[in-house]
Protein backbone atom coordinates (compact mmCIF):
# COMPACT_ATOMS: atom_id res chain seq x y z
CA UNK A 1 0.00 0.00 0.00
CA UNK A 2 1.07 3.93 -0.31
CA UNK A 3 1.09 5.38 3.12
CA UNK A 4 1.58 8.74 1.84
CA UNK A 5 -2.21 8.21 0.57
CA UNK A 6 -3.76 8.14 3.95
CA UNK A 7 -1.62 10.63 5.98
CA UNK A 8 -4.00 11.47 8.46
CA UNK A 9 -4.18 7.62 9.91
CA UNK A 10 -0.55 6.90 9.56
CA UNK A 11 1.93 8.88 11.67
CA UNK A 12 4.99 9.81 8.95
CA UNK A 13 8.02 9.48 11.32
CA UNK A 14 6.91 5.47 11.53
CA UNK A 15 7.54 5.41 8.13
CA UNK A 16 11.50 5.77 7.94
CA UNK A 17 12.37 2.71 10.32
CA UNK A 18 9.52 0.88 8.19
CA UNK A 19 11.47 1.30 5.53
CA UNK A 20 14.65 0.33 6.74
CA UNK A 21 13.64 -2.56 8.44
CA UNK A 22 12.23 -3.58 5.24
CA UNK A 23 15.57 -3.28 3.09
CA UNK A 24 17.62 -4.92 5.66
CA UNK A 25 15.39 -7.68 5.82
CA UNK A 26 15.65 -7.70 1.37
CA UNK A 27 11.86 -8.01 1.48
CA UNK A 28 11.27 -11.39 1.53
CA UNK A 29 8.55 -12.21 0.10
CA UNK A 30 5.45 -14.40 2.04
CA UNK A 31 5.84 -17.23 -1.17
CA UNK A 32 8.06 -19.11 1.45
CA UNK A 33 5.37 -20.01 2.77
CA UNK A 34 6.44 -22.60 5.09
CA UNK A 35 9.04 -20.24 6.74
CA UNK A 36 7.21 -18.20 9.96
CA UNK A 37 10.21 -15.34 9.83
CA UNK A 38 8.73 -14.22 6.16
CA UNK A 39 5.59 -14.04 7.40
CA UNK A 40 6.05 -11.89 9.97
CA UNK A 41 8.23 -9.81 7.32
CA UNK A 42 5.68 -9.51 5.35
CA UNK A 43 2.83 -8.28 8.03
CA UNK A 44 5.80 -6.04 8.95
CA UNK A 45 6.02 -4.74 5.43
CA UNK A 46 2.42 -4.21 4.42
CA UNK A 47 -0.02 -4.93 7.18
CA UNK A 48 1.70 -3.39 10.16
CA UNK A 49 0.89 0.06 9.79
CA UNK A 50 -2.40 0.00 10.11
CA UNK A 51 -2.84 -3.84 11.86
CA UNK A 52 0.23 -3.09 14.28
CA UNK A 53 2.84 -6.13 13.67
CA UNK A 54 0.96 -7.62 16.33
CA UNK A 55 -2.52 -7.40 14.95
CA UNK A 56 -3.12 -4.91 17.66
CA UNK A 57 -4.01 -1.96 15.38
CA UNK A 58 -3.53 1.76 17.54
CA UNK A 59 -5.96 3.64 15.54
CA UNK A 60 -9.64 3.01 16.59
CA UNK A 61 -10.38 3.13 12.90
CA UNK A 62 -8.45 -0.61 11.89
CA UNK A 63 -9.35 -3.42 13.09
CA UNK A 64 -7.30 -5.67 15.70
CA UNK A 65 -6.74 -8.83 14.08
CA UNK A 66 -4.88 -10.27 16.89
CA UNK A 67 -6.48 -13.39 18.45
CA UNK A 68 -9.14 -13.59 15.42
CA UNK A 69 -10.19 -17.40 14.61
CA UNK A 70 -8.02 -18.73 11.31
CA UNK A 71 -11.71 -19.11 9.34
CA UNK A 72 -12.56 -16.01 9.93
CA UNK A 73 -9.44 -14.16 8.90
CA UNK A 74 -9.00 -16.67 5.87
CA UNK A 75 -12.49 -16.01 4.86
CA UNK A 76 -12.24 -11.94 4.93
CA UNK A 77 -8.93 -11.93 2.77
CA UNK A 78 -10.62 -14.38 0.43
CA UNK A 79 -13.94 -12.14 0.52
CA UNK A 80 -11.88 -9.01 -0.10
CA UNK A 81 -9.70 -10.68 -3.35
CA UNK A 82 -13.13 -11.76 -4.61
CA UNK A 83 -14.48 -7.94 -4.21
CA UNK A 84 -17.52 -9.68 -2.23
CA UNK A 85 -16.08 -7.53 1.05
CA UNK A 86 -14.35 -3.91 -0.52
CA UNK A 87 -11.64 -1.75 1.07
CA UNK A 88 -10.08 1.32 -0.60
CA UNK A 89 -7.10 0.67 1.39
CA UNK A 90 -6.81 -3.20 1.76
CA UNK A 91 -7.01 -2.96 -2.10
CA UNK A 92 -3.34 -2.71 -3.09
CA UNK A 93 -2.34 -5.45 -1.17
CA UNK A 94 -5.21 -7.70 -1.62
CA UNK A 95 -4.23 -7.59 -4.98
CA UNK A 96 -0.90 -9.77 -4.95
CA UNK A 97 -2.19 -12.14 -2.39
CA UNK A 98 -2.23 -15.36 -3.20
CA UNK A 99 -3.77 -18.26 -1.30
CA UNK A 100 -1.02 -19.83 0.45
CA UNK A 101 -0.52 -16.13 1.74
CA UNK A 102 -3.92 -15.81 3.16
CA UNK A 103 -3.21 -18.65 5.02
CA UNK A 104 -0.13 -18.02 6.61
CA UNK A 105 -1.38 -14.72 7.39
CA UNK A 106 -4.43 -16.55 8.94
CA UNK A 107 -2.45 -18.41 10.49
CA UNK A 108 -0.02 -15.73 11.81
CA UNK A 109 -2.49 -13.28 13.10
CA UNK A 110 -4.60 -15.88 14.81
CA UNK A 111 -1.65 -16.81 16.99
CA UNK A 112 -1.05 -13.37 18.27
CA UNK A 113 -2.55 -12.41 21.76
CA UNK A 114 -5.79 -9.84 21.89
CA UNK A 115 -4.88 -6.39 23.73
CA UNK A 116 -7.15 -5.01 25.97
CA UNK A 117 -9.73 -2.25 24.14
CA UNK A 118 -11.11 0.84 25.75
CA UNK A 119 -14.57 1.73 26.86
CA UNK A 120 -15.19 5.57 25.64
CA UNK A 121 -18.59 6.21 26.52
CA UNK A 122 -18.95 4.35 29.87
CA UNK A 123 -22.43 5.37 30.54
CA UNK A 124 -23.47 3.41 26.86
CA UNK A 125 -21.87 0.22 28.37
CA UNK A 126 -24.94 -0.92 30.78
CA UNK A 127 -27.19 -0.82 27.96
CA UNK A 128 -24.58 -2.71 25.80
CA UNK A 129 -23.84 -5.84 28.26
CA UNK A 130 -27.53 -6.01 28.39
CA UNK A 131 -28.16 -6.17 24.65
CA UNK A 132 -25.29 -7.71 24.10
CA UNK A 133 -26.19 -10.77 26.60
CA UNK A 134 -30.02 -10.78 26.72
CA UNK A 135 -30.83 -8.77 23.08
CA UNK A 136 -33.77 -7.00 22.55
CA UNK A 137 -36.66 -9.16 22.30
CA UNK A 138 -39.10 -6.69 21.23
CA UNK A 139 -37.48 -5.89 17.81
CA UNK A 140 -36.40 -9.49 17.63
CA UNK A 141 -33.00 -8.82 18.52
CA UNK A 142 -30.66 -12.29 19.29
CA UNK A 143 -28.79 -11.70 21.68
CA UNK A 144 -24.46 -11.03 20.44
CA UNK A 145 -23.27 -13.70 22.91
CA UNK A 146 -25.40 -16.53 20.91
CA UNK A 147 -23.11 -16.91 18.37
CA UNK A 148 -20.25 -14.87 19.63
CA UNK A 149 -20.47 -16.43 23.03
CA UNK A 150 -20.89 -15.01 26.60
CA UNK A 151 -17.31 -14.17 26.80
CA UNK A 152 -17.14 -12.89 23.49
CA UNK A 153 -14.84 -15.30 22.04
CA UNK A 154 -16.67 -16.24 19.13
CA UNK A 155 -16.09 -19.81 17.32
CA UNK A 156 -14.74 -21.09 14.18
CA UNK A 157 -18.16 -19.75 12.42
CA UNK A 158 -18.56 -15.99 14.34
CA UNK A 159 -15.57 -13.97 14.85
CA UNK A 160 -13.80 -12.98 18.71
CA UNK A 161 -14.96 -9.80 19.58
CA UNK A 162 -13.79 -9.14 23.00
CA UNK A 163 -11.40 -6.37 23.22
CA UNK A 164 -11.98 -4.90 19.70
CA UNK A 165 -12.12 -1.08 19.28
CA UNK A 166 -15.10 0.10 19.36
CA UNK A 167 -14.94 2.49 16.26
CA UNK A 168 -14.08 -0.37 14.09
CA UNK A 169 -17.50 -2.52 15.66
CA UNK A 170 -19.60 0.29 15.25
CA UNK A 171 -18.68 0.90 11.66
CA UNK A 172 -18.91 -2.49 10.69
CA UNK A 173 -22.60 -2.70 12.70
CA UNK A 174 -23.76 -0.25 10.49
CA UNK A 175 -22.49 -0.93 7.04
CA UNK A 176 -24.39 -4.53 8.18
CA UNK A 177 -27.69 -2.18 8.81
CA UNK A 178 -27.37 -0.35 5.87
CA UNK A 179 -26.17 -3.64 3.44
CA UNK A 180 -23.08 -1.98 2.43
CA UNK A 181 -21.52 -5.03 4.03
CA UNK A 182 -23.13 -7.96 2.91
CA UNK A 183 -20.55 -10.78 3.39
CA UNK A 184 -21.98 -12.12 6.25
CA UNK A 185 -22.59 -15.32 6.26
CA UNK A 186 -26.87 -16.50 5.69
CA UNK A 187 -27.55 -12.36 5.91
CA UNK A 188 -26.84 -13.14 9.57
CA UNK A 189 -25.49 -9.44 10.65
CA UNK A 190 -27.43 -7.91 7.92
CA UNK A 191 -30.44 -8.96 9.65
CA UNK A 192 -29.33 -8.48 13.52
CA UNK A 193 -28.06 -5.14 12.66
CA UNK A 194 -30.75 -4.15 10.16
CA UNK A 195 -33.20 -4.28 13.61
CA UNK A 196 -31.09 -2.34 15.90
CA UNK A 197 -30.90 1.53 16.73
CA UNK A 198 -28.01 3.64 16.40
CA UNK A 199 -27.70 3.97 20.35
CA UNK A 200 -28.33 -0.07 20.16
CA UNK A 201 -25.06 -0.41 17.86
CA UNK A 202 -23.06 2.39 19.95
CA UNK A 203 -23.85 0.58 23.04
CA UNK A 204 -22.90 -2.66 22.10
CA UNK A 205 -19.63 -1.32 20.53
CA UNK A 206 -18.44 0.25 23.75
CA UNK A 207 -19.63 -3.13 25.83
CA UNK A 208 -17.58 -5.09 23.38
CA UNK A 209 -14.84 -2.67 23.42
CA UNK A 210 -14.46 -3.17 27.26
CA UNK A 211 -14.83 -6.94 27.33
CA UNK A 212 -11.76 -8.72 28.65
CA UNK A 213 -9.55 -9.95 26.20
CA UNK A 214 -9.16 -13.56 26.18
CA UNK A 215 -6.47 -15.02 26.64
CA UNK A 216 -3.86 -15.84 23.66
CA UNK A 217 -4.19 -19.09 21.67
CA UNK A 218 -1.40 -21.66 21.78
CA UNK B 1 -63.25 -16.15 -2.00
CA UNK B 2 -61.27 -13.65 -2.60
CA UNK B 3 -61.66 -11.98 1.31
CA UNK B 4 -60.03 -14.98 2.34
CA UNK B 5 -56.75 -13.72 0.92
CA UNK B 6 -56.82 -10.53 1.24
CA UNK B 7 -55.36 -10.42 5.06
CA UNK B 8 -52.67 -12.03 4.22
CA UNK B 9 -51.66 -10.11 1.10
CA UNK B 10 -52.59 -6.89 3.44
CA UNK B 11 -49.98 -8.52 5.92
CA UNK B 12 -47.19 -8.58 3.14
CA UNK B 13 -48.17 -5.39 2.24
CA UNK B 14 -47.72 -3.87 5.70
CA UNK B 15 -44.50 -6.11 6.18
CA UNK B 16 -43.36 -4.69 2.73
CA UNK B 17 -43.96 -1.31 3.60
CA UNK B 18 -42.15 -1.46 7.09
CA UNK B 19 -39.25 -3.59 5.17
CA UNK B 20 -38.72 -0.19 2.59
CA UNK B 21 -38.68 1.97 5.81
CA UNK B 22 -35.20 -0.06 7.47
CA UNK B 23 -32.62 0.09 5.75
CA UNK B 24 -31.31 -3.46 5.87
CA UNK B 25 -33.83 -5.92 4.40
CA UNK B 26 -34.27 -8.70 6.00
CA UNK B 27 -35.58 -12.27 4.32
CA UNK B 28 -39.46 -12.21 4.68
CA UNK B 29 -41.37 -15.27 5.66
CA UNK B 30 -43.12 -16.88 3.12
CA UNK B 31 -47.79 -17.13 3.30
CA UNK B 32 -48.27 -20.61 3.03
CA UNK B 33 -52.52 -21.39 3.54
CA UNK B 34 -53.07 -22.82 7.01
CA UNK B 35 -56.53 -23.48 9.57
CA UNK B 36 -58.14 -20.02 7.91
CA UNK B 37 -58.19 -21.99 4.50
CA UNK B 38 -60.78 -24.34 3.71
CA UNK B 39 -58.86 -27.92 2.98
CA UNK B 40 -56.40 -27.37 5.74
CA UNK B 41 -54.32 -30.38 6.12
CA UNK B 42 -53.04 -30.39 9.94
CA UNK B 43 -49.28 -31.43 9.37
CA UNK B 44 -49.57 -32.28 6.08
CA UNK B 45 -46.41 -34.88 5.38
CA UNK B 46 -44.22 -33.55 2.61
CA UNK B 47 -41.38 -31.48 1.52
CA UNK B 48 -38.33 -31.05 3.76
CA UNK B 49 -41.08 -32.19 6.36
CA UNK B 50 -40.64 -35.32 5.31
CA UNK B 51 -36.69 -35.24 4.38
CA UNK B 52 -36.26 -33.90 7.84
CA UNK B 53 -38.42 -36.39 9.56
CA UNK B 54 -36.72 -39.14 7.10
CA UNK B 55 -33.22 -38.17 8.12
CA UNK B 56 -30.73 -39.73 10.64
CA UNK B 57 -30.32 -36.46 12.94
CA UNK B 58 -26.95 -36.01 14.72
CA UNK B 59 -26.98 -34.47 18.12
CA UNK B 60 -23.16 -33.32 17.73
CA UNK B 61 -23.62 -31.26 14.34
CA UNK B 62 -26.98 -30.42 15.95
CA UNK B 63 -25.37 -28.47 18.79
CA UNK B 64 -22.86 -26.67 16.11
CA UNK B 65 -26.17 -25.85 13.86
CA UNK B 66 -28.13 -24.59 17.01
CA UNK B 67 -25.44 -22.11 17.64
CA UNK B 68 -27.83 -19.35 15.16
CA UNK B 69 -30.68 -20.08 17.71
CA UNK B 70 -29.45 -19.74 20.96
CA UNK B 71 -29.09 -15.99 20.65
CA UNK B 72 -33.11 -16.26 21.42
CA UNK B 73 -33.36 -19.26 23.17
CA UNK B 74 -30.55 -19.40 25.21
CA UNK B 75 -26.99 -21.77 25.42
CA UNK B 76 -28.96 -24.46 27.28
CA UNK B 77 -32.43 -24.66 25.22
CA UNK B 78 -34.44 -23.49 28.35
CA UNK B 79 -36.27 -20.33 26.42
CA UNK B 80 -36.83 -17.33 29.05
CA UNK B 81 -38.95 -17.68 31.54
CA UNK B 82 -40.92 -14.22 31.22
CA UNK B 83 -42.17 -17.01 27.92
CA UNK B 84 -40.82 -14.53 25.00
CA UNK B 85 -39.07 -17.45 23.60
CA UNK B 86 -40.02 -21.00 24.54
CA UNK B 87 -37.91 -23.66 26.09
CA UNK B 88 -36.87 -25.85 23.80
CA UNK B 89 -34.84 -28.06 25.71
CA UNK B 90 -36.04 -31.99 26.15
CA UNK B 91 -38.92 -31.17 23.14
CA UNK B 92 -39.84 -34.08 20.90
CA UNK B 93 -37.77 -34.38 17.93
CA UNK B 94 -41.04 -34.85 15.92
CA UNK B 95 -42.96 -31.39 17.24
CA UNK B 96 -39.11 -29.30 17.11
CA UNK B 97 -39.24 -30.64 12.96
CA UNK B 98 -43.03 -30.02 12.34
CA UNK B 99 -42.50 -26.20 13.48
CA UNK B 100 -39.42 -25.56 12.38
CA UNK B 101 -40.46 -27.00 9.30
CA UNK B 102 -43.96 -25.15 9.70
CA UNK B 103 -42.25 -21.70 10.35
CA UNK B 104 -40.16 -22.40 6.87
CA UNK B 105 -43.02 -22.82 4.83
CA UNK B 106 -44.92 -19.37 6.43
CA UNK B 107 -47.93 -22.03 8.15
CA UNK B 108 -46.88 -20.77 11.41
CA UNK B 109 -46.34 -17.00 11.37
CA UNK B 110 -43.18 -15.83 12.95
CA UNK B 111 -41.15 -13.15 11.24
CA UNK B 112 -39.14 -12.52 14.05
CA UNK B 113 -37.80 -15.86 13.91
CA UNK B 114 -37.85 -16.48 9.89
CA UNK B 115 -34.77 -14.93 8.96
CA UNK B 116 -32.76 -16.78 11.78
CA UNK B 117 -34.09 -20.56 10.53
CA UNK B 118 -34.94 -20.43 6.69
CA UNK B 119 -33.36 -22.60 4.67
CA UNK B 120 -30.09 -19.97 3.90
CA UNK B 121 -29.11 -20.84 7.24
CA UNK B 122 -30.20 -24.42 8.35
CA UNK B 123 -30.53 -27.12 5.77
CA UNK B 124 -33.31 -30.24 6.19
CA UNK B 125 -30.29 -32.24 7.78
CA UNK B 126 -29.94 -30.00 10.04
CA UNK B 127 -33.10 -29.28 11.34
CA UNK B 128 -32.92 -33.12 12.19
CA UNK B 129 -29.82 -32.76 13.66
CA UNK B 130 -30.91 -29.77 15.78
CA UNK B 131 -33.79 -31.67 16.83
CA UNK B 132 -32.73 -35.08 18.17
CA UNK B 133 -29.95 -32.44 19.97
CA UNK B 134 -32.68 -30.95 21.35
CA UNK B 135 -34.96 -33.68 22.68
CA UNK B 136 -31.76 -34.83 24.50
CA UNK B 137 -31.03 -31.89 26.44
CA UNK B 138 -31.97 -32.20 30.16
CA UNK B 139 -34.68 -29.62 31.27
CA UNK B 140 -33.43 -26.18 32.81
CA UNK B 141 -34.81 -26.13 36.01
CA UNK B 142 -36.04 -22.40 36.20
CA UNK B 143 -39.74 -22.00 34.59
CA UNK B 144 -41.59 -19.25 34.34
CA UNK B 145 -44.69 -20.12 36.66
CA UNK B 146 -48.05 -18.25 36.41
CA UNK B 147 -49.90 -16.72 39.68
CA UNK B 148 -50.71 -19.88 41.29
CA UNK B 149 -53.94 -18.88 42.04
CA UNK B 150 -56.46 -20.96 40.23
CA UNK B 151 -54.57 -24.71 39.91
CA UNK B 152 -57.47 -26.53 40.97
CA UNK B 153 -59.79 -25.06 37.63
CA UNK B 154 -56.61 -25.20 35.27
CA UNK B 155 -56.37 -29.15 36.97
CA UNK B 156 -60.13 -29.87 36.61
CA UNK B 157 -59.89 -27.97 32.33
CA UNK B 158 -56.75 -30.43 31.65
CA UNK B 159 -58.12 -33.41 32.86
CA UNK B 160 -61.51 -32.74 31.23
CA UNK B 161 -59.92 -31.79 28.07
CA UNK B 162 -56.38 -32.07 27.46
CA UNK B 163 -55.12 -34.88 28.84
CA UNK B 164 -56.16 -37.17 26.62
CA UNK B 165 -54.01 -35.96 23.72
CA UNK B 166 -50.82 -34.04 26.32
CA UNK B 167 -50.73 -37.31 28.73
CA UNK B 168 -51.14 -36.85 32.13
CA UNK B 169 -47.68 -35.81 33.05
CA UNK B 170 -47.83 -32.97 30.14
CA UNK B 171 -45.14 -35.23 28.46
CA UNK B 172 -47.21 -34.95 24.75
CA UNK B 173 -46.85 -37.69 22.29
CA UNK B 174 -43.81 -37.79 19.74
CA UNK B 175 -45.25 -40.36 17.74
CA UNK B 176 -48.75 -37.92 17.08
CA UNK B 177 -46.63 -34.56 17.62
CA UNK B 178 -48.23 -33.44 20.26
CA UNK B 179 -46.16 -31.50 22.35
CA UNK B 180 -44.75 -32.28 25.65
CA UNK B 181 -46.45 -29.16 28.24
CA UNK B 182 -45.08 -30.14 31.07
CA UNK B 183 -41.84 -27.65 32.16
CA UNK B 184 -42.87 -25.03 29.27
CA UNK B 185 -42.75 -21.46 30.75
CA UNK B 186 -46.06 -20.66 31.47
CA UNK B 187 -46.32 -17.20 29.61
CA UNK B 188 -45.00 -18.62 26.35
CA UNK B 189 -48.27 -21.24 26.63
CA UNK B 190 -50.96 -19.09 27.46
CA UNK B 191 -49.76 -16.77 24.68
CA UNK B 192 -49.80 -19.90 22.31
CA UNK B 193 -53.26 -20.82 23.57
CA UNK B 194 -54.66 -17.77 23.40
CA UNK B 195 -53.38 -17.79 19.46
CA UNK B 196 -54.87 -21.12 18.92
CA UNK B 197 -58.37 -20.04 20.61
CA UNK B 198 -58.33 -17.37 18.22
CA UNK B 199 -57.31 -18.92 15.07
CA UNK B 200 -53.88 -17.20 14.59
CA UNK B 201 -51.98 -19.69 15.01
CA UNK B 202 -52.47 -21.19 11.69
CA UNK B 203 -50.88 -24.40 12.03
CA UNK B 204 -52.41 -25.24 14.70
CA UNK B 205 -54.69 -28.84 14.92
CA UNK B 206 -58.51 -28.51 14.44
CA UNK B 207 -59.40 -30.60 17.28
CA UNK B 208 -57.09 -27.90 19.35
CA UNK B 209 -58.76 -25.04 18.13
CA UNK B 210 -62.28 -26.38 18.90
CA UNK B 211 -61.03 -27.76 22.62
CA UNK B 212 -60.47 -24.16 23.81
CA UNK B 213 -63.10 -22.22 21.45
CA UNK B 214 -64.92 -21.55 24.81
CA UNK B 215 -62.27 -20.77 27.19
CA UNK B 216 -62.12 -17.10 29.05
CA UNK B 217 -58.78 -15.51 29.53
CA UNK B 218 -58.75 -16.64 32.91
CA UNK B 219 -59.31 -20.30 31.64
CA UNK B 220 -56.58 -20.04 29.68
CA UNK B 221 -54.22 -19.04 32.54
CA UNK B 222 -55.44 -21.20 34.83
CA UNK B 223 -54.50 -24.54 32.44
CA UNK B 224 -51.39 -22.65 31.51
CA UNK B 225 -50.11 -22.13 34.43
CA UNK B 226 -51.49 -26.11 35.68
CA UNK B 227 -49.35 -27.43 32.50
CA UNK B 228 -46.57 -25.83 33.43
CA UNK B 229 -46.11 -26.95 36.99
CA UNK B 230 -46.46 -30.96 35.38
CA UNK B 231 -43.67 -33.21 35.98
CA UNK B 232 -43.37 -34.68 32.31
CA UNK B 233 -41.71 -38.12 31.25
CA UNK B 234 -41.25 -40.03 34.33
CA UNK B 235 -37.79 -40.90 34.22
CA UNK B 236 -36.49 -44.80 33.65
CA UNK B 237 -37.61 -46.98 36.56
CA UNK B 238 -33.58 -47.70 38.31
CA UNK B 239 -32.37 -50.78 37.38
CA UNK B 240 -33.07 -53.83 40.31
Amino acid sequence: MQPSSNPTQTPRRCLAPLALTALLTCAPTLSQADDPESTRAFVQRECAQCHGVDGNSIAPAFPKLAGLQHEYLAKQLNDFRSGRRQNEIMAPVIETLTAAQVDDLADYFSRQRRAMGTTYLKGMVRLGRRIYHDGIEERGVPACAGCHKPDGAGTPRSPLLAGQHSAYVLAQLRAFHSDQRDNDRARLMRTTAGRMTESDMIAVSEYIAGMDAIPAQP
Amino acid sequence: MLHRFMTPLLAAALLLGAGSSRAGDEPLQPWAPGIETPGYVWNEMRGEKLIALEAQGDPLRGEIAFEVCQGCHDANAGGEPDGSYPRLAGQHATVLIKQLTDVRAGVRDNQKMYPYAADHVITPQEIADIAVYLQGLPAPSTIGLGPGTNLDRGKALYQHQCEDCHGTRGQGDAAKFYPSVAGQHYAYLLREARLIRDGDRRNAHPDMVEAVADYSEAELSAVADYMSRLPGPEAAAPAE
